[in-house]
């Protein structure tokens, strides 16, 4: 500071022993830190909060416009093997449920066959 | 900002910044001031000039605090409420701690606000210039005549005078 007087001896004996005193200090260190910590963590539970309502909101449209699964299809027909009338299934003719799946429909179709048609084509009833 | 970092800062400086708030306010109110300055400090990136940044803060803060606590009360109601004790006393220090926080509290606003960030702060006096936007040669000048004014009021308690 060269343009300005500088400080008396007086002054500048005064301005050291002031300059000695200790500011008394109140704070606890250790109410600081727990005060920032309890900051942090609440930062960090308004994360988690967000991302929880960001997944489910995802969830749920995923819920409505998610593709549909196989119970969504249309009922299923069955078709049943009956032995004309007066015939008698002798034991190789014991009928079998058969199901299989009509892709040009798209249906689950079950049936009821004598084993010794199983191969042959089924006449279907709704 | 790493929490041994902010202990360091809180170590060197807490003191020194609750000494400037009560500058302006009553105990109680300087060390929730200092400790939200902390807090904020936590949380924040770490500052070029951390000290000179916890200064700041610390006078923004206080203005702010002030300022809403008029609406309640005037400042003075607020100091008298401050209880005494600004320094640790030392038994065998030249100056008596009482006397000493009676002349810096007698000071006006602006060569008080001075005269702590230089002597207990040890901010230099281009950043004191910074911090409170007054010109440089004001600074010195108000610094000079705080301590002209704490001599005098302490005349009896400095050791110089003595002689």
């Amino acid at each position: 500071m060269p343009d300005h007087e500088p400080l008396t001896p007086a002054d500048r004996a005064c301005e050291h022993s002031l300059g000695q005193l200790r500011p008394r200090v109140a704070l606890d260190r250790d109410r600081l830190i727990y005060e920032v910590g309890k900051v942090c963590g609440r930062r960090q539970l308004q994360l988690w909060r967000g991302l929880t309502a960001v997944l489910g909101g995802v969830l749920l449209v995923s819920f409505i416009h998610g593709p549909r699964g196989p119970e969504s299809l249309p009922a299923g027909r069955s078709a049943a093997f009956a032995p004309p009338p007066g015939e008698v299934l002798s034991l190789r003719q014991v009928p079998q449920v058969v199901e299989y799946f009509d892709a040009q429909q798209r249906t689950p179709v079950r049936v009821v066959v004598p084993m010794e048609i199983v191969c042959a084509p089924v006449h279907s009833q709704e | 900002m790493e929490l041994t970092d902010l202990t360091n800062l809180f170590d060197a400086h807490a003191s020194a910044l609750t000494l400037y708030a009560r500058g302006w306010l009553g105990d109680d109110a300087a060390h929730d001031v200092v400790q939200d300055v902390f807090v904020r400090l936590a949380s924040a990136r770490r500052p070029q000039n951390p000290k000179a940044w916890l200064f700041c803060a610390v006078r923004n803060a206080a203005i702010s605090h002030l300022r809403s606590a008029q609406r309640r009360q005037n400042r003075e109601q607020l100091v008298a409420q401050g209880r005494p004790g600004w320094f640790e006393p030392a038994p065998g220090a030249a100056l008596d701690a009482a006397a000493a926080q009676q002349a810096l509290a007698a000071l006006a606003a602006t060569p008080r606000e001075i005269v702590t960030l230089r002597l207990w702060g040890g901010l230099s006096f281009a950043e004191i210039a910074t911090l409170t936007g007054a010109p440089l040669s004001s600074v010195y000048d108000q610094y000079h005549a705080g301590i002209s004014r704490i001599r005098q009021t302490m005349e009896a308690s400095c050791p110089t005078t003595n002689r």
